[in-house]
């Protein structure tokens, strides 16, 4: 029976390794056919941003490794309305442009819908 | 409680060199007599202790280090081992995130 399993991302990119390790947990999770979905909330939301340029200190774009999601069939995809919403960041400026941007109502109903939670 | 898996930094509870002062807990030991007693698998993900310089004997030849520094009775694993537990588990309970 598949389960259905929830990662939630609420770090920002860069400064630790937490995001990176957040994205190859559902990645690793994705070949064994569940219900996966993924969340972006708090800080978290900064790992969408389209534009991001993290060469001067040495890291790949967050954005170009986020971009494989879709080959490895995860489309659940959601973000928090009031996370973005206080960090001034438009719908148009995220780079997951099938990403869901829900509010808190909705993310409440999103994890009580699940099985598991993951949260990085 | 079949299986402790250790991921982000908490690979470094599977370091066998951590000597903490001898008033403190060595929460390495600890695990260790957890599994002993309970037979629970302790599994450590291969990424992110490479990562943090945690290695068993077969990774550290792999990278050609001299030495390797997995504490006992932990094991090297990878990250389907998180979501075999998650799918075969009633319960899954995350500390640290």
């Amino acid at each position: 029976m598949q389960k259905r399993i929830l990662f939630i991302s609420r770090h920002a990119p860069y400064g630790s390794s937490i995001a990176r390790e957040a994205l190859d947990a559902v990645l690793a999770s994705a070949a064994y056919d569940q219900q996966i979905s993924l969340l972006f909330m708090d800080d978290g939301v900064f790992q969408l941003l389209a534009e991001q340029d993290p060469g001067s200190i040495g890291q790949k774009s967050f954005a170009s490794m986020l971009s494989v999601l879709p080959l490895y069939d995860v489309t659940n995809i959601f973000v928090h309305k009031q996370s973005i919403q206080t960090r001034g960041i438009k719908p148009d400026e995220i780079l997951l442009v099938d990403a869901q941007i829900i509010d808190s109502e909705e993310v409440h109903r999103l994890l009580t819908q699940q099985d598991q939670l993951l949260s990085f | 409680m079949h299986r402790v898996f250790f991921y982000r930094d908490g690979v470094y509870n599977a370091n066998q060199l951590l000597t903490p002062p001898q008033d403190e807990p060595n929460l390495s030991k600890d695990w260790q007599q957890l599994a002993l007693k309970h037979e629970i698998d302790l599994v450590v993900c291969v990424a992110a202790a490479l990562r943090r310089g945690v290695l068993d004997q077969a990774e550290a030849n792999r990278y050609d280090h001299l030495t390797h520094n997995l504490a006992n009775h932990f094991e090297i694993s990878g990250l389907g081992q998180l979501l075999d537990a998650a799918l075969s588990s009633d319960r899954l309970v995350t500390f640290g995130a």
